[in-house]
C-alpha cells in the first residue's frame, strides 16, 4: 500500500503543500484547509509536514461516534464518509499523527484521502520532501514493523496484539 | 471581475477607530497590490511636510497581489510611510509568512494613522481587530517580544519593533517574526513614533481563486523557469553570499567606511564558504522554492550558542566590509540588530561612520568614553547598544549619518549616505553598473535593491568611458528568453557590442523590480532572470480574474514608481541631492574615483529615459498623462512650468 | 462457527464488523428488542438542537447488512438465555450459538419519584425519545443530570428555543470529566447563553394531573412541561443475571481482559459490561462509545480463538459549548483521588485549560476554548510518557523532526 512518506530534513517550510492541498480539497487557499500541515517550531528551525498515515488499526475510526471512517477494501487506505460528520472533532483528539483537519466551512472533519492516487503536494513540492510510495519500499516501515507492538495506534485505544503481524 | 474579496483595514489610534474599504477594481488593474497601493493610498493621506515621527504620518502594509498563491516566492509585503531618515518616501519589503497571513485574514492593506498617547499593540484574527495594551511589552527586545506574543497569539504573524524603534532611532527596522524584517527608511521609529509596538496577525479565511488549474498551472510554469535560472543552483546553495567574493575582487566592497574597496581576508570572512562553516537548514518563505535563508550557529568561541537565520550578504557587508568585524562577530551582529529592531546596513554604516571620525580623531575618546577601531567587535557593539538606547554619543548616532553629520564639525566628509539613506554594500568606485546608477535613482534613497539588471553578468566588471554601458556577456538565447518588451530590451541590449545601456536597463530594472513588490514576489537573481511581466499575468489572471495584459502590468508598476517620484518632488526633493557622497568623486581607490560630470550625464540620460525633465528629475505632463497621473501632477507643477494641453 | 449478538448498538455493531473483517466465514446472527437500524445516541442532541435531522443519526441500512452477510434479528426480545445448551429464547424462535456476544448496553434511570412515570417525562436514549420529546412540544424544561448528556441536552433545547433549567445533584456541573474550576468555566458559558442552571439540588417529585406540570426539589418548586431525565444509566443485565452469568460490583457484567464472562462461551462488551480504569486499575465502567467499539473487538477476535486482551481506555469526551469546543481527557481529580496530582493550569480570555500529573506522567488534560494540540496531550497520556521526557524530546532538534505531531502540544508543557 502505497502511503506519503515524508523527508524532514528535506522540508524547508515553504508551505506550498499546504496551498495546494486546500486548493485541491476545499477551494480554499489557505493552510487552515490543508489535509498537509507543517508543524514547526521556528526557534530551532524545524519543518515537518504531518499527514494521515493511514493506520491499520486507526484510533480516528474507533473513537468515531458516526462510524463514517472505513478502510477500503483493497489497500486499506483510510477513507471517510465526509457527508455524515456531525463536527464533534474526537477523531481530532485520538489521530496520534495530528492528522484529523477541522474544516470549519463544512463543519466536518477531514484527513488526506491521498488525491484518488496522484497526491497534489507531492507533486507540487520543490524540495522533494514528500514521497508517493509503497510502505515496503521505506526504511522505517521495517523499525515500524517491529515498533508496531508498542506503538501502534490500536494498542493505543486499548488493544494489545500479539506478534502476528 | 467579482467583487474583490481583500480589504483595506484602516486603524486610527488617535481616535481608536477602526474602518474596512473595499478595493476596487480600477484600483487593482491601475496599481496591482504591494507597493503600488501604498504609493496610491499614502500620496492621498500623507500631507506634504507632515513631520514623518508625527500624528500625520501613516505606516501602510500591503500584501502582493500573488500573496496566498503557490506562485514561487510569492510571499512579500511591503511597508512605507514618510520617512524620518529622508524625509520622503520611505518604503520596504520583507517576505516569510506575515503576507499570507493578511491575506487570509482578508486584509490587502492595513493602514495605522495617527497616534496613541499609551503603549499598545494591534491583534488581528480574522474580523477580531483589538487595539491592546502593550505596556507589558515595552522595552523588551524583538525575540522576547515574538516569545510571548506567540504564547498569546497562538498561529499568528507578528510585525513588530524592538527598543531602536521605540527610542525614535532613525533607521530603527520593522521586524517581521524574530528572523526577518522591514529594515530600510526607518519604518520602526514610525512605528515607534505611534507607540505601537506589534501587530499580530491570524487569517482562517480562504480565498477563491477565480481559475484553478490555470493557477496551479502558473504556478508550476513559475517553479520550471525559476529553477531554469543560470544563477539557480548556487543560489539554493549559497544564498545571496554567492557575489561576495567577486566584489571583494573588484575592490568595490564597503570596506572600512567605504576607503578601502577590499580587505586583505576577505575571501576568508565573507565569502560563501561561510555557509559550509556555519550554515545548516535552508529556511524558505511561504511558496518559496529557492530557500536561500540558511539557519546559522556558532558553535563555540567568544559567540558560541548564537542561532539565527542568517547569513545573508547584508550583514556580512554591512559589518564584516563597513565595520571590519570577523566572520563570528557578523553573525553575533545580525542577531543583535534582529533583537534590537534595527536596519543592519545603516547600523553599520553609522557604525562605520563612528568609528572614522574617531581615527580621524573628530570624534574624540571623551566624547564617546572608549576606543574605537574598524575591526573591534566589542566596541562596535558597545556603541551600537547606545544608539538603539540612545544613550551617550549614541543620542547624535541615532539620527542616521546625515543629521549627525550636520551636527559634527568636518563631519559631512565621512557620512556616507545619499539622500538621508547609508548606502549599502558595494562601492561604485569598484564596480560601475545598473544596480550603482540605481543608488542614485532610488526613490527611497541610497540603495541598491530597487535597480538591478535581471540578466546582471558578474564575470565581468568593465566600466567603459562614459558610463554608459557594461558588459553583457551572456549568448544570445539569454537574450531571447529574457521577458521584457522588445522595443525597450534592444534599446537595453545591444548584442552585437555585448553591452547593456545602462540608463535604458536602469528604468526597465526598477519597473520590474517595482511590479514584483507590487505582486509580492521575490527580488533574487534566479527570479529576475526568468520571470517577466508575462508569467506574471497569466497568475495574476488565473488568481484573481483580472483582465491584465503584461503591458498593463509593466505600465501599473511604472505608474506607482513615478507617483512615488511625485510625492517625494511634492515633499522638497531637489534635483541635486542625487548625488553620491563627495569621497566617491574626490578619494581614490586603487586609482578609480568616479567622474562627477560624466555621471550627472547618465543621470540625464536616464531622466530622458523615463520621460523625466533632464535637469530636475520631474515627471513630463505627456508622461503623467500616459500612466494616468493628470491628476497629482497640478499639485507638484512648479509655477513656470509650461502648460501641456 | 455461529456467533449470535444481543445489541445493535455501537458494540454490538463494532462486533459483527470485527468478526466478518477477521472470517469471511462464520455465521453471525444480530438480536435486538428495538426494529430500529444503528444509530449513534451520540448525535441525538444535536437532532434535539436542531442542527442535524433525524434520519442522519442512522448509520446501517438493511443492504449494509445483508452484504456483510450478517443476519439481523430486529424487532425481537431476548427472554432467556440457556448457558448449558447454548441457545437463545426470544418470543418466536431459539436460536442455537457456538459463541455469544452480549452487547445490550444500558438504559438512562428515571429514578421512581412520585410523578416520574407522567406524560412528558423523557431520557434521551434512542430515535425513539427524540421524537417522543418533538412531538410533546416542549417549551419550559427541567434537565435533571448535569453531566455529559444532560449538559448537551440543556444546550440543545436551548438552542431549540426551551426555557431550560439544568439541574444537578453534586455541587457542579459534570463532576465525572471536569474539575471544579474549569465546570464553573463552563457552567457561566452556559449561563450566558440563558440556561439556568442549580447544583447540589436533589429532584424529588414530579408535579401535574395528566402530564408534567412541575418538578420539586428539596428547597424549589420549577414550573416546567417537560422533565428530561439524564442522570445516570442502568446496564441492562437482567439477562445476563438470569441466566446466572456473573455481575460485578458496579451493577456491569464481569469481564476479563479477554472480555470473557463468568461462562467460557459467553463475552459482552459497551456499556453492560464493567471492567478495571486502566490508570487506577479500580473497576470501572466505561460509557462511551469509542470503549464500546475497542471492547466489541476485543471480544469478536477472541471468539474467534485470538487471544487478545483489552487494555482499557483513556476517557475522551469532547462537546461544543455554545460554539466552544471543550474536551476532558482521561482522569480528572476526583477519579485521581487516591493520588498526588499537580496541577498545570492556564487561564486567559480566549481560553482555558489544566494538566494533570501524576509521578510526572500525565494523567488528565481537560481544556476550553481550544483544542489544538489535545491530540498530542491525548497521545501522551496514553503512551504514559513522562514530562520530563517530553520535554527532553522537544529540545532535541533530531528527535522531534522525526516526532512532529507533538509539537501543537508543546504549549501545554
Amino acid at each position: 500500500m502505497k502511503r506519503i512518506v515524508i523527508n524532514p530534513q528535506a522540508c524547508n517550510g515553504c508551505g506550498i503543500c499546504q496551498l495546494v492541498c486546500s486548493a485541491c480539497k476545499a477551494g480554499q487557499w489557505h493552510p487552515a484547509f490543508s489535509r498537509i500541515k507543517i508543524k514547526q517550531m521556528r526557534e530551532y528551525n524545524i519543518n515537518v509536514p504531518v499527514v494521515c498515515q493511514h493506520c491499520s488499526q486507526p484510533p480516528c475510526e474507533t473513537f468515531c461516534v458516526m462510524n463514517l471512517i472505513y478502510q477500503e477494501p483493497l489497500e486499506g487506505y483510510v477513507l471517510r464518509r465526509e457527508e455524515r460528520c456531525i463536527g464533534c472533532r474526537a477523531c481530532e483528539i485520538a489521530c496520534p499523527f495530528s492528522a484529523a483537519v477541522f474544516d470549519p466551512i463544512k463543519e466536518a472533519v477531514v484527513s488526506c484521502d491521498l488525491c484518488g492516487g496522484n497526491p497534489a503536494c507531492v507533486s507540487n513540492c520543490p524540495e522533494g520532501a514528500l514521497f508517493y510510495m509503497d510502505e515496503e519500499q521505506t526504511a522505517d516501515s521495517k523499525r515500524r514493523q517491529t515498533s508496531r507492538l508498542k506503538l501502534i495506534p490500536s494498542s493505543a485505544a486499548g488493544l494489545s496484539r500479539r506478534a502476528s503481524l | 471581475m467579482k467583487d474583490y474579496p481583500g480589504k483595506i483595514l484602516e486603524i486610527d489610534l488617535s481616535h481608536r477607530s477602526i474602518s474596512l474599504k473595499d478595493i476596487e477594481a480600477e484600483m487593482l488593474k491601475q496599481y496591482l497590490g504591494g507597493i503600488g497601493f501604498n504609493a496610491r493610498i499614502l500620496y492621498d493621506q500623507i500631507p506634504a511636510g507632515a513631520d514623518p515621527l508625527g500624528e500625520d504620518n501613516v505606516l501602510a502594509f500591503a500584501a502582493g497581489t500573488l500573496v496566498g498563491t503557490p506562485f514561487p516566492t510569492a510571499s512579500r509585503t511591503e511597508a512605507s510611510a514618510k520617512s524620518p531618515l529622508s524625509g520622503q518616501f520611505g518604503t520596504s519589503n520583507s517576505g516569510a509568512f506575515f503576507g499570507l497571513q493578511m491575506k487570509t485574514a482578508g486584509y490587502d492593506v492595513i493602514l495605522v494613522k495617527g497616534q496613541s498617547s499609551d503603549p499598545v499593540y494591534i491583534a488581528v484574527e480574522d474580523d477580531k481587530i483589538q487595539i491592546l495594551d502593550a505596556a507589558f511589552l515595552w522595552g523588551r527586545e524583538c525575540w522576547e517580544t515574538v516569545d510571548i506574543l506567540e504564547q498569546k497569539h497562538y498561529g499568528a504573524e507578528i510585525a513588530l519593533i524592538g527598543p531602536a524603534g521605540e527610542n525614535l532611532v532613525r533607521f530603527a527596522s520593522i521586524e517581521n517574526g524574530r528572523y526577518d524584517g522591514w529594515g530600510r527608511s526607518g519604518l520602526g521609529a514610525v512605528m515607534g513614533s505611534k507607540k505601537l509596538k506589534a501587530i499580530t496577525i491570524k487569517g482562517s479565511r480562504g480565498r477563491k481563486v477565480h481559475n484553478h488549474t490555470d493557477l496551479l498551472d502558473a504556478s508550476r510554469k513559475g517553479q520550471q523557469l525559476i529553477k531554469s535560472a543560470s544563477s539557480y543552483m548556487a543560489f539554493t546553495e549559497y544564498g545571496t553570499l554567492n557575489a561576495s567574493i567577486t566584489y571583494g575582487k573588484n575592490k568595490a566592497i564597503s570596506a572600512h567606511n567605504f576607503t578601502l574597496g577590499t580587505l586583505p581576508n576577505w575571501k576568508e570572512i565573507g565569502g560563501r564558504q561561510i555557509v559550509d562553516k556555519y550554515g545548516s537548514r535552508h529556511v524558505a518563505c511561504q511558496s518559496c522554492i529557492i530557500a536561500c535563508g540558511h539557519w546559522a550557529e556558532i558553535k563555540e568561541g567568544k559567540y558560541a550558542g548564537v542561532k539565527v537565520k542568517d547569513l545573508e550578504i547584508t550583514p556580512v557587508m554591512s559589518f564584516g566590509a563597513t565595520v571590519g568585524l570577523g566572520t563570528e562577530a557578523i553573525i553575533k551582529a545580525s542577531e543583535l540588530c534582529q533583537r534590537y529592531g534595527v536596519d543592519m546596513v545603516s547600523a553599520g554604516g553609522v557604525l562605520g561612520f563612528a568609528i572614522e571620525l574617531f581615527q580621524k580623531g573628530i570624534l574624540s575618546q571623551e566624547e564617546v568614553g572608549y576606543e574605537l577601531d574598524f575591526g573591534d567587535d566589542e566596541a562596535a557593539f558597545k556603541l551600537l547598544e547606545q544608539i538603539v538606547n540612545r544613550k551617550g554619543i549614541g543620542d547624535l548616532l541615532a539620527e542616521g549619518t546625515k543629521r549627525a553629520a550636520e551636527q559634527i564639525e568636518q563631519g559631512e566628509r565621512y557620512a556616507i549616505h545619499i539622500k538621508g539613506m547609508e548606502i549599502p554594500m558595494i562601492d561604485p568606485r569598484g564596480r560601475w553598473s545598473t544596480w550603482t546608477l540605481g543608488m542614485l535613482t532610488n526613490i527611497r534613497g541610497g540603495d541598491h535593491l530597487r535597480c538591478r539588471n535581471p540578466v546582471e553578468n558578474l564575470r565581468y566588471n568593465d566600466r567603459d568611458e562614459d558610463y554608459m554601458k557594461e558588459r553583457f556577456g551572456f549568448k544570445q538565447s539569454m537574450y531571447d528568453r529574457l521577458d521584457m518588451p522588445e522595443e525597450q530590451k534592444s534599446k537595453a541590449i545591444n548584442l552585437e557590442n555585448d553591452t547593456v545601456d545602462i540608463p535604458e536597463m536602469s528604468k526597465w530594472a526598477e519597473d520590474l523590480i517595482n511590479l514584483f513588490n507590487s505582486v509580492g514576489i521575490c527580488i533574487r537573481p534566479p527570479v529576475m532572470e526568468k520571470v517577466g511581466p508575462g508569467i506574471i499575468a497569466e497568475a495574476v489572471r488565473a488568481y484573481i480574474g483580472l483582465d491584465i495584459t503584461p503591458a498593463e502590468l509593466a505600465q501599473s508598476s511604472e505608474r506607482a514608481w513615478n507617483l512615488i517620484k511625485l510625492f517625494n518632488l511634492r515633499e522638497g526633493e531637489e534635483a541635486d541631492a542625487s548625488k553620491f557622497p563627495r569621497r566617491f568623486y574626490e578619494e581614490e581607490i586603487d586609482g578609480e574615483k568616479l567622474d562627477e560630470s560624466k555621471i550627472q550625464a547618465v543621470l540625464e540620460r536616464y531622466y530622458q529615459v523615463r520621460g523625466w525633465d533632464s535637469q530636475s528629475g520631474r515627471p513630463e505632463a505627456q508622461t503623467l498623462r500616459r500612466l494616468n497621473l493628470m491628476w497629482a501632477s497640478s499639485e507638484t507643477r512648479d509655477s513656470d512650468e509650461e502648460n501641456c494641453d | 462457527m455461529r456467533i449470535m449478538i444481543v445489541g445493535n448498538g455501537a458494540a454490538g455493531n463494532q462486533a459483527a464488523a470485527s468478526l466478518r473483517k477477521y472470517d469471511s466465514q462464520c455465521e453471525i446472527v444480530m438480536v435486538d428488542r428495538e426494529s430500529y437500524m444503528a444509530y449513534s445516541a451520540c448525535a441525538l442532541p444535536d437532532v434535539l438542537a436542531g442542527w442535524i435531522p433525524l434520519g442522519k443519526t442512522f448509520l446501517q441500512q438493511e443492504s449494509d447488512y445483508s452484504g456483510l452477510n450478517i443476519r439481523t434479528c430486529f424487532g425481537q426480545e431476548v427472554n432467556e438465555i440457556n448457558l448449558e445448551n447454548q441457545y437463545l429464547e426470544t418470543g418466536e424462535e431459539k436460536y442455537y450459538y457456538d459463541r455469544l456476544i452480549l452487547a445490550t448496553g444500558s438504559k438512562p434511570v428515571i429514578p421512581p419519584l412520585p410523578g416520574s412515570q407522567l406524560p412528558g417525562n423523557f431520557v434521551v436514549k434512542s430515535p425513539a425519545d427524540i421524537e417522543q420529546i418533538l412531538l410533546h412540544k416542549p417549551r419550559k424544561v427541567v434537565v435533571v443530570g448535569a453531566g455529559n448528556i444532560g449538559v448537551e441536552t440543556a444546550a440543545a433545547m436551548n438552542n431549540r428555543g426551551c426555557t431550560v433549567y439544568l439541574m444537578e445533584m453534586q455541587d457542579r456541573i459534570m463532576p465525572l470529566l471536569y474539575d471544579p474550576k474549569p465546570a464553573a468555566i463552563i457552567r457561566s458559558m452556559l449561563e450566558k447563553e440563558g440556561i439556568q442552571i442549580s447544583t447540589s439540588q436533589r429532584a424529588t417529585r414530579v408535579i401535574g394531573e395528566q402530564q408534567v406540570e412541575g418538578l420539586l426539589t428539596e428547597e424549589q418548586t420549577l414550573t416546567c412541561d417537560t422533565v428530561i431525565w439524564a442522570a445516570g444509566v442502568r446496564q441492562n443485565t437482567e439477562l445476563a443475571q438470569k441466566a446466572g452469568l456473573k455481575i460485578g460490583s458496579l451493577g456491569g457484567i464481569e469481564v476479563d481482559k479477554y472480555m470473557q464472562t463468568s461462562h467460557r462461551w459467553v463475552y459482552a462488551c459497551g456499556d453492560c459490561v464493567q471492567t478495571s480504569q486502566v490508570f487506577t486499575g479500580k473497576p470501572a465502567l466505561s460509557l462511551l462509545w469509542s470503549s464500546a467499539k475497542s471492547q466489541a473487538e476485543a471480544a469478536a477476535l477472541n471468539c474467534l480463538g485470538q487471544a487478545v486482551k483489552y487494555e482499557g481506555s483513556c476517557s475522551l469526551v469532547i462537546e461544543e459549548i455554545t460554539g466552544v469546543p471543550c474536551a476532558a481527557i482521561g482522569l480528572n481529580l476526583q477519579g485521581l483521588q487516591d493520588y498526588e496530582v499537580k496541577v498545570i493550569e492556564h487561564h486567559d480570555a480566549d481560553r482555558y485549560y489544566r494538566l494533570l500529573t501524576v509521578d510526572d506522567r500525565i494523567a488528565g488534560f481537560q481544556c476550553i476554548g481550544s483544542i489544538e494540540g489535545a491530540g498530542a496531550i491525548f497521545n501522551l497520556i496514553r503512551k504514559g510518557t513522562t514530562l520530563s521526557e517530553v520535554r527532553r524530546m522537544l529540545l532535541n532538534p533530531q528527535l522531534i523532526s522525526s516526532m512532529a505531531w507533538y509539537i501543537d502540544g508543546a504549549k501545554y508543557l
